[in-house]
């Protein structure tokens, strides 16, 4: 995505506000994976009870830098920043599955790039990411929603802002060639014109050692 | 320099929450048993707080918190700027370090955490904010390092009874750790 085009579209559109319940079978399927053995979760959100009663069967870990709240001018940059910083909590048990929710809608061809050598560095063999992408619509907020994982396992979407912006609606070949240690798993389309893709970390040469 | 405060009526339920391990004959004497000590708001600690009773703290600190056999309450106005080792913790102010728990962290609604947590069982309220990360592994070296203490022998004293261990999960290896280091 053009990143001054960007700009310049917002406030162009405003956006529904209203939140809304999802069924994200991808994530669910992943959820259900973390129960069936240990593992080391990177979550781009907030620290919710689901995701820890979801480890604690098998006393995983769980990562969590919360970039959502991270907002403004230059924040692609900085949350790729964060992320590094904890290159070092995977030293000793690589990491499972990250979940990105909607943030690589706001990250650039460059910054993909970036986020892909990054996870590189902290992957398990075939490493999950879960990511939701904005498909359908030519818009999108500004800033990356809020999403609240319930007991039941489905997601409740709210909306930090009413403006809105381009969408850089990555297909998968784009996500394959931005993020290129990854391969596209599975995708599937949501009523709401997101688009729910689980990316499986295959590169082709071994992971490099944090 | 702590204001204790009696508070056995409302800690009640928090102590049956988080029974307290077979007393050791060393710690036995300074074990206050209903009584929480309090740091008010007013306070600021550099260094180590080290103490054998639960401990609630509305001042700051900065440095080491170390009760590993109580139960450490971080306030509303508490900050908390320390690597911290309780047996249970819960947190309504700031924490900015590590939190190890041998039993439990409670994550309260108006709480701000940058750092690790560390602990078999961790709750979440929600509205709290939290960076870092989240380690439930009891297994884990640095677990077993903080919670699993050398075996005292004293030769005066009988070695606590069989009876006096709390009630703990059957598969409740940390459980099983810190009995043995405080026998």
């Amino acid at each position: 995505m053009n990143r001054s085009t960007a700009r310049a579209a917002a406030n162009t559109a405003v956006v529904d506000l209203q939140s809304e319940r999802l069924e994200l079978p991808l994530l669910r399927e992943a959820l259900g994976q973390l129960e069936q053995r240990r593992s080391h979760l990177l979550d781009f959100g907030a620290l919710q009870q689901p995701l820890i009663d979801a480890l604690r069967p098998q006393q995983g870990r769980l990562q969590v830098v919360n970039l959502g709240t991270d907002g403004g001018e230059q924040k692609q940059q900085r949350w790729l920043t964060t992320i590094e910083q904890v290159i070092p909590s995977f030293q000793h048990q690589r990491c499972d599955c990250v979940l990105t929710w909607d943030t690589l809608n706001y990250l650039t061809a460059e910054n993909l790039n970036q986020l892909n050598s990054i996870l590189g560095q902290i992957a398990a063999p075939a490493m999950r990411l879960h990511a939701l992408i904005r498909y359908s619509k030519p818009e999108m907020p500004i800033a990356p929603d809020q999403y609240l994982l319930t007991e039941e396992r489905t997601v409740e979407r709210r909306a930090r802002t009413a403006e809105s912006m381009q969408a850089p609606r990555y297909s998968p070949k784009a996500l394959e060639k931005h993020m290129p240690a990854f391969r596209v798993d599975r995708t599937r389309l949501l009523g709401n014109g997101m688009q729910e893709f689980i990316l499986r970390f295959e590169p082709e040469t071994e992971p490099i050692n944090p | 320099m702590f204001n204790k405060r009696d508070q056995a009526e409302n800690e009640t339920s928090q102590t049956a929450e988080h029974p307290k391990p077979a007393a050791s004959p060393a710690a036995a004497p300074a074990r206050t048993s209903g009584n929480t000590a309090t740091i008010g708001a007013s306070i600021q600690i550099n260094g180590e707080v080290h103490g054998e009773e639960n401990l609630i703290i509305e001042g700051q600190i900065n440095g080491t918190v170390n009760l590993k056999s109580h139960t450490l309450t971080i306030g509303n106005n508490g900050k908390v700027e320390a690597e911290v080792f309780a047996h249970s913790v819960i947190i309504d102010g700031v924490v900015l370090g590590d939190v190890l728990a041998a039993e439990q962290i409670s994550i309260r609604q108006s709480a701000r955490v940058q750092g690790n947590l560390i602990a078999p069982r961790i709750s979440l309220e929600d509205g709290a904010k939290f960076r870092g990360s989240i380690d439930m592994d009891t297994e884990s070296e640095r677990f077993r390092k903080t919670f699993a203490q050398p075996t005292k022998i004293n030769p005066v004293s009988k070695p606590a009874k069989t009876e006096a261990v709390p009630d703990k999960p059957k598969d409740d290896k940390s459980a099983a750790d810190k009995v043995s280091g405080v026998a």
